[in-house]
């Protein structure tokens, strides 16, 4: 451990300060902070109050988060930190700490400016410190800290591990450990509790999705799998570009319906039309603090396969090792359906390929690309719809492929850190899960027939459910459905009349957390 | 043979999970539409960028009632609004099915099948049809275009619908422009006219046209602006 002496002189005020102002601060966006505090059991400092209203509690203090940061001022006295006994000069104990910390989402730096005021007002100290993230020499990920050209790193005080990031998704469970310090001549444990910044922008959803369904290399995956990506990726950028210029929603979406969507795109289809998985996502997400962006969230399910056939079927809420079972010889699905779609895609994935891919190509596709821009373009069309003709001749290629890297909605939500998702196919097995836990989103048929089967032209629908916190009723978004539901008619969710329920069921995700 | 289409049945089955609108009620949502009962105790229209929200008026027991509906082709449901005291409150609801002819869907008539009545009216409570039929242009009207915004950036200009809007015709808003900066209140009046408020003050007034998904103030009042004509667009997105 690394001491640091706290209180022996005015910059060291400053020092100290930042760094509680920090550890606060960083826990805006977090979700479950219950989860940490149970975690970091040895983080007596703050444990029953929130970074939120600790950095309320400062006098004229105004936060600001933003889409692209967050920003924030505020100012307390140093009497509110130490004791006067502990000041190297007492008179200290009245001046003002005033700190003006932005936190810029995009470079994934901080800054916090701290001037500390005597009580004439003038200022009698000014300091800047910078944090930003770094990977040291082992590969570990830490929080760098720049105070006035000091460089320290986050595990020098006491980070018991390496701090995790995902892109932009920034997550930290960690604890700044001051060795003797606070004042007290104790050892004090500043938590940073979990910081959970949603994923925004097609690179780091891309990123992220990297996780989940690997690009595929020519060589080794063959042309069918590596068109089939590149083509969809076309239409995944191009969706993205087209929906990262609406109007973000705030709060939750529980109006599909509204014409608004139909300007949403989601691959062939609309967040309209089928947007009610990524709707019950993005909910789920907003409500648990993860700050969702739609038009990525759009795009990481696209990127993760949880589309079904481009979207028009939806997002998928069944686990893909059911689906697999699914996947035997319908070859001529594929002739029907993806052989169109794809072939309309063809020119636009040559593009990408001319623009990006020249140098990775093998021999073959670079003297073809060689010969000149529109000559090339042309050209690899004609390579990428013989290879797609094909493919169609022995459209098993596309099965396999296909049903191979489907994914499902529970596949996007882990990459928001949401780990523990258990999916039921009958209502029983998930009312079971349900029993002690909060968050659910579940997948119904929309109507039953007269045959008591599910009436598949009637479509299904996908929402989040969560139960209330306390009332123990049950809460259903975008599913025109206002009132609360008491546990014991939580069928009424799926069907109305509660009698088909079990019929109509399909899954439900239980989000144990 | 068997095992072929019975794969064929299996992928479309899976095919189908998740896809929110059922076939056929897609066509059921449309703009500049009037919806009816055969008695005539509930009608309602959709009017303007909205295929799914509109407004109208319900018989409950003899008496005529305002009402906003949300006709939800992706829930299959059609929830009747009406104003409280202080909160928009769900009158009822229905569940809304399709007809078909052979695979054909019938767009212009659907069934309603009560799924939560909270009126004293119990008549609802048996299916009943609803049927649509299309507007006619001069029937188009700005003022009830529901659940919409408007803007006009250039002249820093934007109103926002607020809950109660579909009951009040009157839309929050802000003017920012040149050293305006206003909170105002946009009202919709008798006969296209139309007032703006600024706390107590009159800043616009005049008539206003529909076109399309624009309305076309001409104002006679100005307190701030110095054009006559003002075009506000719906914000669609």
């Amino acid at each position: 451990m690394k001491k640091v002496l706290l209180v022996n002189n005015k910059s060291l005020i400053i020092a100290t300060s930042l760094f509680i102002l920090f550890a606060f601060f960083i826990t805006l966006n977090q979700a479950p902070r219950k989860h940490l505090i149970e975690r970091e059991v040895y983080a007596d400092l703050v444990e029953s109050e929130s970074g939120l209203e600790y950095l309320a509690s400062f006098d004229d203090a105004k936060l600001d988060i933003a889409d692209n940061g967050i920003f924030y001022t505020s100012k307390k006295q140093v009497k509110h930190y130490f004791d006067v006994e502990y000041l190297a000069n007492e008179n200290f104990s009245d001046y003002t700490l005033n700190f003006d910390v932005t936190y810029m989402k995009e470079l994934d730096i901080l800054f916090m400016d701290i001037n500390l005021t005597d009580l004439a007002g003038e200022v009698v100290e000014r300091e800047r410190v910078f944090g930003y993230m770094v990977i040291d020499e082992d590969g570990n990920e830490d929080i760098q800290f720049d105070f006035y050209g000091y460089y320290f790193l986050g595990s020098d005080f006491g980070v018991k591990e390496p701090v995790e990031k995902t892109s932009l998704n920034l997550t930290i469970q960690r604890a700044l450990y001051f060795e003797n310090g606070g004042g007290d001549g104790g050892s004090i444990v500043y938590p940073l509790l979990n910081i959970s910044y949603s994923i925004v922008g097609l690179d780091a959803a891309k990123s992220n999705a990297y996780k989940v369904v690997k690009p595929p290399i020519l060589e080794t995956d063959g042309p069918i799998k590596y068109i089939m990506y590149h083509a969809k990726m076309v239409m995944i950028e191009n969706d993205f570009k087209h929906n990262s210029k609406l109007t973000k929603p705030t709060g939750f979406i529980n109006d599909q319906h509204n014409s608004k969507w139909k300007n949403w795109k989601f691959g062939l289809s609309t967040i309209y039309e089928s947007g009610c998985g990524v709707i019950a996502m993005y909910n789920f997400l907003h409500d648990t603090g993860n700050n969702p962006d739609f038009a990525t969230l759009i795009a990481l399910a696209q990127l993760c396969n949880a589309d079904l056939a481009y979207g028009i079927f939806g997002a998928n809420p069944i686990p893909e090792q059911y689906l697999q079972l699914l996947a035997l010889e319908a070859m001529i699905i594929f002739d029907l359906i993806v052989y169109p779609i794809a072939a309309a895609m063809v020119p636009a994935v040559a593009a990408v390929i001319v623009a990006n891919y020249i140098k990775e190509q093998p021999w073959w596709m670079q003297i073809i690309l060689g010969i000149s821009a529109p000559a090339a373009l042309l050209a690899t069309t004609a390579v990428i719809e013989s290879a797609l003709f094909a493919a169609v001749v022995t459209a098993n290629v596309f099965i396999a492929n296909y049903f191979s890297d489907l994914h499902d909605i529970a596949d996007v939500l882990k990459l928001y850190k949401v780990k523990k998702i258990s999916t039921s196919l009958s209502l029983s097995s998930y009312e079971s899960n349900l029993s002690d836990y909060r968050y659910s989103i579940i997948a119904f048929w929309n109507d039953v027939g007269s045959n008591g089967i599910a009436n598949f032209s009637a479509g299904a629908h996908t929402v989040y459910v969560k139960r209330h916190n306390n009332t123990s009723m049950f809460v259903d978004y975008n599913n025109s459905n206002t009132s609360l539901t008491p546990r014991s008619q939580l069928h009424a969710v799926i069907d109305s009349n509660r009698t088909d329920a079990s019929k109509m069921f399909i899954s439900g995700m239980v989000i144990k957390e | 043979m068997k095992r072929t289409l019975f794969a064929i049945i299996i992928i479309l089955f899976s095919f189908f999970l998740a896809s929110c609108v059922g076939i056929g009620y897609e066509k059921i949502c449309k703009e500049n539409t009037a919806w009816s009962s055969p008695d005539k105790r509930l009608e309602f229209q959709m009017q303007g960028f909205q295929s799914s929200h509109g407004t109208g008026h319900i018989n409950i027991n003899g008496e005529t009632i305002e009402i906003a509906v949300i006709l939800s082709s992706v829930h299959q449901k059609l929830v009747i609004l009406v104003r409280g005291e202080e909160e928009i409150t769900e009158l009822m609801v229905f569940r809304i099915s399709v007809y078909k002819q052979g695979w054909k869907t019938e767009e212009d008539r659907i069934k309603l099948t009560i799924i939560t009545n909270n009126s004293a009216d119990e008549s609802y409570n048996d299916s009943f049809d609803l049927y649509r039929h299309d507007l006619e242009e001069e029937e188009i009207d700005a003022k009830y275009y529901s659940t919409v915004d408007w803007e006009n950036p250039e002249y820093g200009i934007k109103l926002s619908y607020n809950d109660f809007s579909d009951f009040t015709k009157i839309l929050d808003g802000k003017i920012e422009f040149g050293e305006h900066d206003l909170e105002i209140e946009f009202r919709f009046l008798e006969n296209r006219q139309f007032e703006v408020h600024a706390g107590d003050d009159l800043v616009l007034a005049g008539t206003y046209q529909t076109d399309g998904l624009e309305m076309i103030l001409n104002m006679t009042a100005n307190e701030i602006y110095e054009v006559d004509t003002l075009t506000l667009s719906v914000v669609t997105s």
